[in-house]
């Protein structure tokens, strides 16, 4: 197998995995930002 | 030199930059002291922790570094992404360093030195770290300067400066009253319109030039080495292994990646986000070194003034300017304003995160300390924002109007070594061995420095042709022989709460 080949595999497979978890890290990432305000608004009151 | 970059495109960045920084503005309610400030109340969970992890970490000094590495290597500089994809996902495995440091619940390095090797150890290494952080940081604006002027045309340097720093007082704005709340949220965003907008820009560059005239080209004008990682040319053995070190030290050593551990939720977390990440961290190189390589393929089949230019004479910063310019003659208008937008976020949000990570440790592990503890928690966050300003007044300075005449990657490197080198040994032996010592903590410090020597005029003149990878190597293995020597030698008394945190 040629270097070219490996490259080749590594870019592609790089690429397909990484535009996967954009999706999956969107989704998952707005969820989390609002748990994050959620807590961080329930420690405000706390504290007032 | 042409372009697409029109005032549709302008538009589109304006927009997109004040609306970042609105919502880091938004941010500020809820930061009621340093822990908000600093790890934002550690409550960031895994996928919002890889967004940012990337965010941050996908910068545009590497994405600028990375595509001349592409440029002048080919498909031959693919080993460093995988080394860094692998080692982020080894550590997110199993756990080396990073979850000890967020059991410990420790905000930075140097409060693990305290922890572990008593406040004189603290004290030095933060001051160590936060040096060599600002130093590196230190030719971010002029990259971000030398993009913009590739992809805009723009050739007047006023104006050029002008627009960075517009840029870095809008960091500055979110950064200083948000803290890393701020940071989160912006990364965030910033992390979405960056992979989108870098993914597009390879579909499109590869599309238009074709894959096969792309590896053809490459093959033909650089030969083996431009594929082999192994060739003499490339550095050989010695270079794979030490771009393998670089990948481990970038995930579990460089404090703007361990913040992110140390401000996840649980140590579950920690492994879920540098796992997660590990894809993230290889295509924040290999993405760059392809739209290099593609530039290289551009400016070879333009022929003439261009190739000329960039190819065959380039003169100081061309090789680097190379990639932005491919950009401004490739891409259509509007699809050119939504990349450069992910760009300037890529700017924005590695500046945001190591703005914030080198004024907590100069407030956290240098200031605090040598005021015996006693600052107020109201008292420090003052002090790390009126330093954060002090940072951005330095870089504006070092930067955009100071004659630097170093390479930028020898520059990079080598003020990074400078921490790396002793931190890494001192916090691989410090977590998993008992019997480390302060001793050999600040032994293993001070080594580190020796990392300098690999700078370019001292190593010629010390060591001949010795190459630089190999003087950091020598400086890596030599910190870690002084960690144990003088650990051995000079053992600290007995402590009550003496233990391994491992």
């Amino acid at each position: 197998m040629s270097w070219l080949t490996i490259w080749t595999a590594v870019l592609l497979g790089a690429l397909v995995l990484f535009l996967a978890i954009v999706v999956v890290v969107t989704i998952g990432g707005a969820r989390d930002l609002r748990a994050l305000f959620t807590s961080l608004r329930e420690a405000g009151d706390g504290d007032a | 030199m042409s372009t697409n970059f029109t005032t549709i495109d302008g538009a589109i960045v304006v927009v997109y930059l004040l609306a970042i920084a609105a919502t880091g503005w938004f941010c500020r309610r809820f930061v009621r002291g340093m822990a908000e400030f600093v790890v934002a109340g550690r409550s960031v969970r895994s996928y919002l922790g890889v967004a940012t992890l990337i965010g941050s970490e996908l910068g545009l000094i590497t994405v600028m570094y990375s595509a001349q590495k592409g440029f002048t290597s080919g498909f031959a500089v693919f080993h460093i992404a995988i080394s860094a994809g692998v080692a982020s996902l080894l550590i997110g495995w199993t756990g080396f360093i990073v979850v000890p440091l967020r059991r410990m619940g420790v905000m930075t390095i140097p409060e693990f030195y305290e922890h572990r090797f008593g406040r004189d150890v603290r004290i030095i290494g933060g001051l160590v770290l936060a040096v060599a952080g600002i130093l590196n940081m230190g030719l971010f604006l002029k990259a971000g300067a030398l993009f913009v002027a590739g992809v805009t045309g723009l050739t007047d340097p006023t104006t050029i400066e002008l627009i960075m720093t517009a840029m870095i007082v809008l960091v500055l704005f979110y950064t200083v009253l948000g803290g890393m709340l701020s940071v989160v949220v912006t990364d965030y965003i910033q992390f979405v319109v960056l992979s989108i907008g870098m993914l597009v820009a390879c579909g499109f560059a590869v599309g238009h030039l074709g894959w096969d005239t792309i590896t053809t080209t490459v093959h033909d004008r650089l030969g083996d080495a431009g594929v082999d990682p192994f060739h003499k040319d490339n550095g050989g053995l010695g270079y794979v292994v030490w771009m393998a070190f670089l990948g481990v030290v970038s995930a579990a050593v460089w404090q703007t990646s361990v913040i992110r551990a140390c401000s996840a939720k649980s140590e579950q977390d920690v492994r879920r986000i540098y796992m997660l990440g590990s894809i993230g961290f290889s295509i924040r190189f290999l993405i760059p070194y392809l739209l290099g390589i593609c530039a290289f393929v551009w400016f070879t089949q333009a022929g003439g003034d261009l190739y000329q230019r960039f190819v065959v004479a380039p003169i100081g910063d061309d090789r680097l300017l190379a990639m932005p310019a491919f950009l401004g003659q490739l891409l259509p208008a509007g699809l050119l304003g939504l990349v450069v937008a992910g760009m300037l976020s890529a700017f924005m949000s590695t500046h945001d995160t190591y703005l914030l990570c080198w004024s907590s440790v100069l407030t956290q592990d240098v200031i605090a300390p040598l005021h015996g503890g006693e600052l107020s928690p109201k008292a420090r966050l003052t002090l790390t924002r009126v330093i954060i300003v002090a940072i951005a007044a330095f870089l504006l300075y070092w930067s955009l109007y100071f004659p630097l005449k170093d390479d930028l990657w020898d520059y990079m490197a080598i003020s990074g070594a400078i921490y790396f080198t002793g931190a890494f040994a001192v916090l691989a032996i410090g977590l998993y061995w008992q019997r480390a010592s302060s001793a050999g903590a600040k032994a293993a410090i001070a080594c580190g420095a020796l990392a300098v020597l690999g700078l370019g005029p001292i190593r010629k003149e010390l060591f001949g042709n010795l190459e630089a990878h190999w003087v950091g190597l020598g400086a890596v293995a030599a910190a870690v022989a002084m960690m144990v020597l003088f650990s051995l030698l000079m053992p600290d008394p007995p402590r009550a709460d003496e233990g391994s945190a491992a």
